[in-house]
């Protein structure tokens, strides 16, 4: 059981150091707004396969993590991952009972809920406005890796979850 | 569950708020930058050894035609640099008749640019250099076309540089043809700046060169900033549209030049 839950603490740590690379990845200036919200990606992944491993402070110290990394005001990444992860640990085990559409248009909802919070709080910081068009195509891009990140929840932790209803 | 999550949001808005608007948490958030390099160092590693392995795994053909080349460079900058001493020694007599002071050689340094990419909202790079070689909030970073932008934060080991193309970045310039003075803004695109409060009798025409004028203090004068793509009159509105496209390569560049002004050299020796 232990060197279980070491296992599980080692998974989790990488995924996240690669969600960091991946987030930090140069890319000429257009492809930029490609790159979806690797670390929300990893965070959500992580709440549905184990959610007893994942805390809220957890996710405050990885969204200020982030924040140092891309050089945004603290907070700026760690408000919008906080909101998420608070509402996914309210209802994921809902979420994991629900169809799939369904439950993609929730994941979906959050992502936007995620990217609402952030642009609101860079308005902030500039006193601009960011509301370009570019500013979706993250958000589309973060939504299309979702159905890849489904996959990989896959059927263990619904059995998981079945079992103990 | 919900009183946990509204105290880390208080806990969390309360740093994001004291960041945007005190200047000690500013500071302190600077220190703790050292704290990400490590995975920014990561990132940046395996990018610089696929160009250090491409630079070293070149044909022996290549490097003597480079090498011609930068002989043709040099020769023609050795040429260029005996004419600028004579007019530089003619200058300083000059200003010697005008009593006025001469203007000092000032101290450079050169800095590499960390291969990562920062929030895409953000117009800023990061650099190799921090308070331990000297580096100071303020200071100004040039590359070999023009200047590129502002230090804004020290770390002990890098810092962060907001670019002159970032919406919260201003520079003072001179039209280098008719001598008009304006304030060079950001716009959010590496591709434009943007000129404003320009009445539209003001003397600018598409392809003007604008170089630092030297007036903020901060930036050393002389240095270009930008050139002249767009003069618009907007009718109805008091003053004209004009857009510039940034004279440095601020989305190509690797090496920097951190500038010392004769100014601040001054003031560093008061201090110590």
């Amino acid at each position: 059981m232990r060197a279980d839950a070491v296992g599980t603490w080692l998974k989790i740590s990488f995924s996240f150091l690669i969600a960091f690379m991946l987030t930090l990845l140069p890319l000429a200036r257009p492809w930029v707004w490609l790159q979806p919200a690797w670390v929300l990606l990893v965070m959500m992944y992580w709440i549905f396969a184990a959610p007893q491993r994942m805390g809220l402070i957890w996710v405050l110290i990885i969204g200020f993590y982030l924040d140092l990394l891309t050089e945004t005001p603290l907070g700026q990444h760690a408000i919008p991952l906080l909101m998420v992860a608070y509402l996914l640990f309210k209802f994921h085990v809902r979420l994991l009972i629900f169809p799939f559409m369904r439950q993609y248009v929730m994941i979906i909802a959050l992502i936007l809920l995620y990217y609402g919070i952030e642009y609101w709080l860079i308005s902030l910081n500039l006193h601009a406005r960011v509301w370009t068009l570019a500013a979706v195509v993250p958000v589309i891009t973060t939504s299309l890796m979702w159905l890849l990140v489904s996959r990989l929840i896959g059927n263990h932790v619904l059995r998981a979850h079945t079992v103990r209803f | 569950m919900g009183l946990r999550v509204s105290l880390l949001l208080i806990l969390s808005s309360a740093l994001f708020f004291c960041e945007l608007h005190s200047d000690s948490c500013h500071y302190f958030r600077a220190k703790l930058s050292v704290l990400a390099l490590p995975v920014q160092k990561l990132v940046d590693a395996p990018i610089r050894l696929v160009s250090w392995v491409s630079d070293t795994v070149v044909t022996q053909r290549y490097l003597l035609s480079e090498n011609a080349r930068l002989r043709a460079d040099a020769l023609m900058a050795e040429a260029k640099l005996q004419r600028l001493l004579a007019l530089q020694r003619e200058n300083e007599q000059l200003r010697q008749l005008l009593n006025s002071s001469s203007q000092l050689d000032t101290k450079t340094v050169v800095a590499q640019l960390l291969a990562i990419d920062l929030d895409p909202s953000l117009q800023q790079v990061i650099i190799d250099k921090g308070t331990q070689h000297a580096i100071y909030e303020g200071q100004p970073v040039l590359d070999s076309y023009g200047v590129m932008g502002q230090v804004i934060s020290v770390g002990p080991y890098t810092s962060r540089v907001l670019l002159i193309s970032d919406t919260r970045s201003a520079v003072p310039v001179q039209d280098s043809r008719s001598g008009v003075r304006a304030i060079a803004v950001g716009l959010g695109s590496n591709q434009q700046l943007s000129l404003i409060h320009i009445p539209d009798t003001a003397d600018i025409q598409e392809g003007d060169i604008f170089v630092s004028s030297g007036l903020g203090q901060r930036f050393p004068s002389g240095y270009p900033v930008g050139e002249v793509t767009e003069r618009t009159v907007i009718s109805g509105e008091q003053f004209i549209l004009v857009k510039l496209k940034p004279t440095a390569h601020l989305d190509r560049t690797e090496q920097v030049l951190l500038v010392w002004p004769a100014q601040s050299l001054q003031d560093k020796d008061h201090a110590s």
